[in-house]
């Protein structure tokens, strides 16, 4: 499985570097990709991550690391082209389909997920699986809500501010 | 440029028993720890309560997810737990959440005959937002307006805010996403000229004049009516910079040169463009921090028939029609009044002769993307176009009439308190704005 650390790339140009998980795996990946990190960005432009050393990340397990690695494998190129402003459509088009596939994925992932992005701040990461969770509470009553989000059964006084709120508002539950 | 396919990129590399750890890295990183330990505590800190959600922080839960919500969406969430009706009671998350809503062009729909209605309403208004595909028509008020010879009229759309008078002429201020409103009797048989936020005390202050009707020579004179207060509307008379500016204001900004001009509220300031009359054209400006008017030059060089003023990304913009195209030309520089082309729009003709009959085209630019939506005077669609003249998508409504009022409205579910109501006794009486939403 181990590759040359020169990288294979033609021109010999795509730098690595190596970033660890807290469960202490290690995971090359193009300094590219890693870069759509703007915390990994400063540590690589100081040079950081190549060699033998590694950016030990304590707060990303190696599931959740593979993920937000994919995610930044994939996106690599477009942010490399500024936002991609001459993607072709089709282009957009993969990345959106890649992006719809990306977050349909258990919830527990997704908080681990959106947590990794926060702190790693990947901003399209972020952005993305927010949205997720964000649609997933649209359109669902307050019970709904935190049914689907895992909270504990509302206490009674809980529930009788929930019937308070839904008296008051009764026009946005219609 | 690498290829770089998913799976084969990632490369696991077995754990080695050597930590590497030099300090530039841990200084870098430092950032993204810190961060987590402050999240890390916020769970802790968190009520018993609501204990929302045991795996995310709060701070992420309201400002990157419940802030991506709109209006009922978020409204709902409020009855979740103690912490989320904190949060969607906090005026600076509702600023925010209002920062964050697009700006979307509203439309009027008037119901032709007192038969043809929309969900038991003669009225609509409707924001259309033409950012999603298919557009999303989203509907804004409902109302009934019952008189056939006039029409209720739009004034004003300003941080979520709507000014509107109905054919009873009186006037009233909405706020769609709260359902709050309040009727405004102290414009009664005034013209309203604008509505605005007055920066430096945080108001809502709407513009008015009287005194013209059926006046020989006549001479209006301007009031300021700041929303929720008990003062009397305070009279600045007739304020201009230059004389030269007496000839636009002196008979109120409803005669004829400015008839059906809408303004555009753009730094402090309210611009009219003059549409009709004269060879000579202006644009209009209120100062709405020296509360004066003055004129501004009009770009006669791109001169077509009827003018219309726009917010373009943060400067104005000024859009001309004709039967098969539209352009708009941007304000490039204030000083010197500079203007250039942005936009040249030729109408679909032909795709949209094959589904009107005898169609005459009117149309608006309504978006910074120059987007436009077209209507024929002959039928009831409405057509949305893009900056290229392609067409998007048309709508039809049977037996109402509909109109771009020129105005765009951005949701805000913050709570004025110049909107707020008394806690009655029962329940408060269904408001008149929002019937069958």
């Amino acid at each position: 499985m181990a590759a040359p650390e020169s990288g294979d790339g033609n021109n010999g140009a795509a730098r690595m570097v190596t970033l660890i998980s807290s469960d202490n795996t290690r995971f090359e990946v193009e300094a590219a990709a890693a870069s759509l990190s703007q915390t990994l960005q400063l540590t690589i432009l100081d040079g950081g991550g190549g060699g033998g050393d590694g950016i030990p990340l304590p707060n990303v397990d190696s599931a959740t690391l593979s993920k937000v690695l994919e995610y930044c494998i994939k996106h690599a190129p477009a942010a490399a082209n500024g936002g991609a402003p001459n993607a072709t459509a089709v282009d957009r088009a993969e990345l959106e389909r890649f992006d719809n596939e990306f977050v349909n994925i258990d919830q527990s992932v997704l908080y681990s997920l959106i947590m990794a992005a926060h702190n790693l701040e990947i901003e399209g990461l972020q952005s993305l699986v927010a949205k997720k969770v964000a649609d997933m509470i649209k359109g669902k009553s307050p019970m709904e809500i935190r049914r689907t989000l895992g909270f504990p059964d509302p206490t009674p006084e809980e529930q009788a501010e929930m019937n308070a709120h839904m008296l008051e508002y009764g026009w946005a539950y219609e | 440029m690498q290829d770089t396919a998913a799976d084969s990129s990632i490369r696991r590399v077995p754990a080695t028993p050597r930590p590497t750890n030099p300090g530039r890295q841990r200084q870098a990183l430092g950032r993204s720890a810190r961060s987590m330990e402050k999240t890390a505590k916020k769970v802790r800190s968190q009520d018993s309560s609501g204990a929302t959600a045991a795996v995310l922080p709060e701070e992420l839960i309201a400002w990157e997810i419940l802030i991506r919500l709109r209006g009922k969406d978020l409204i709902r969430c409020g009855a979740v737990c103690r912490a989320w009706h904190r949060l969607t009671s906090d005026p600076d998350f509702l600023l925010a959440h209002h920062q964050r809503q697009p700006s979307v062009p509203l439309v009027s729909l008037h119901g032709k005959t007192a038969w043809h209605r929309i969900d038991s309403v003669d009225a609509a208004i409707d924001a259309f937002d033409l950012h999603q595909r298919p557009t999303v028509r989203q509907p804004v008020l409902r109302f009934n307006d019952y008189s056939h010879r006039r029409r209720f009229v739009v004034h004003a759309s300003c941080d979520g805010l709507i000014l509107l008078s109905l054919s009873n002429g009186r006037f009233y201020l909405c706020n769609p996403a709260t359902r709050q409103w309040i009727s405004l009797p102290k414009l009664t048989g005034g013209g309203v000229a604008g509505m605005y936020l007055h920066t430096a005390s945080g108001e809502y202050r709407v513009l008015y004049w009287t005194g013209t009707r059926r006046s020989v020579a006549p001479d209006a004179v301007y009031h300021v009516l700041t929303i929720g207060s008990s003062a009397e509307p305070r009279c600045i008379q007739q304020p201009i910079d230059s004389p030269s500016v007496k000839f636009f204001v002196a008979s109120g900004l409803n005669n004829l040169m400015f008839l059906g001009s809408r303004p555009v509220l753009l730094h402090d300031c309210l611009y009219w463009v003059q549409l009709w009359g004269l060879e000579t054209k202006a644009i209009l400006v209120f100062d709405t921090v020296r509360e004066s008017f003055r004129l501004m030059r009009y770009p006669t060089e791109f001169h077509q028939p009827c003018p219309c003023l726009l917010q373009m990304g943060g400067t104005l913009g000024i859009s001309w029609r004709s039967t098969t195209m539209m352009k708009l030309c941007v304000l490039q520089d204030y000083r010197t009044e500079a203007w250039s082309l942005k936009y040249q729009i030729e109408f679909p003709v032909a795709e949209i002769s094959g589904m009107v009959e005898s169609p005459r085209f009117s149309g608006m630019i309504v978006s910074e993307d120059g987007d436009a939506l077209i209507h024929c005077s002959s039928s009831f669609h409405m057509f949305h176009i893009d900056s290229k003249g392609k067409l998007l998508q048309k709508f039809r409504w049977d037996g109402l009439v509909s109109s771009a009022t020129g105005f765009r409205f951005k949701e805000s579910l913050f709570r004025h308190a110049f909107l707020e109501r008394p806690r009655g006794r029962g329940r408060p009486r269904q408001p008149r704005f929002f019937r069958g939403l």
